[in-house]
């Protein structure tokens, strides 16, 4: 099966990578909680004074969230944050990397100043 | 799967052809700044998106798959912002996309979903998969526990 030919920029791709994250991993969370019966989206609504809708907007990708609203999110499921913000050649791996590399330094083979993003939600424990 | 997003796929999808060409051949979908722009996406990374976490997540939210009327045809539509993607369910947590429409473009007396009924269910006629296509409600074919 082919896939859809129109690729991102890399500066847009940091951006789709990071704004994909942060939404499946709050997902993955919500989840968690979810089928501990320990939280819906009312009332993970009702701790943070907002509407249901808010939350699921948040969830699925549908608003642009500013990091208070991240963070309140991870609040309201009883999650931690980890952000880490480093250098692909510090940190190989087997995981897809967005190399902002800009056209200059493309075309000399260099990487330098490249950075990628890396979030996780790690579970707040007891 | 978007070359930004490093998680493997834990379900499948199936894209016609067809849909990939419209989705590549129409410039509107790849507008940052629309009318109705919501999450900071243009309408073809938004669908890609909602593509991917439906590959990909352990638990997808499923209040975005609806059955479209006459249910009894069996056609699903998946909704993200400006978008509606129709197609059918060939097993439970799968789904076979065949076409795509704007989101203003599926409501009123000028709708195009009847159309769009019909595209998904000609591609599965001709290509031998109508008797894939699964009946049943949203709480069957999309159980929230994977």
């Amino acid at each position: 099966m082919g896939s859809f030919s129109r690729k991102p920029n890399n500066r847009r791709s940091v951006y789709l990578k990071l704004a994909g994250e942060i939404e499946g991993q709050l997902r993955q969370a919500y989840a968690k909680r979810n089928e501990q019966k320990r939280e819906t989206q009312v009332s993970v609504a009702e701790k943070l004074g907002v509407d249901r809708s808010a939350v699921n907007r948040r969830l699925v990708g549908r608003t642009n969230m500013t990091i208070e609203t991240i963070a309140d999110m991870v609040w309201a499921l009883g999650h931690c944050i980890k952000v880490e913000i480093f250098d692909p050649e510090d940190h190989p791996s087997n995981e897809h990397r967005i190399v902002p590399v800009d056209e200059g330094a493309a075309e000399t083979g260099s990487s330098a100043n490249a950075a990628q993003t890396k979030l996780t939600f790690a579970h707040a424990g007891a | 799967m978007p070359d930004h997003d490093g998680r493997n796929p834990v379900r499948p999808l199936y894209l016609a052809a067809e849909l990939i060409r419209w989705v590549d051949e129409t410039d509107e979908l790849y507008v940052e700044d629309w009318s109705d722009r919501a999450g900071g996406r243009s309408r073809f990374e938004h669908l890609e998106q909602m593509l991917s976490d439906f590959r990909c997540d352990r638990r997808p939210l499923v209040g975005d798959l609806n059955r479209v009327k006459p249910t009894k045809r069996g056609i699903w539509s998946m909704h993200c912002p400006g978008l509606r993607v129709f197609g059918w369910v060939p097993d439970t947590w799968s789904i076979v996309a065949v076409a795509v429409a704007f989101a203003e473009d599926a409501h009123g007396p000028n709708s195009v979903v009847d159309a769009k009924i019909n595209e998904v269910l000609d591609f599965a006629k001709a290509n031998g998969l109508a008797g894939t296509i699964q009946l049943g409600e949203r709480s069957g074919l999309f159980q929230q526990k994977t």
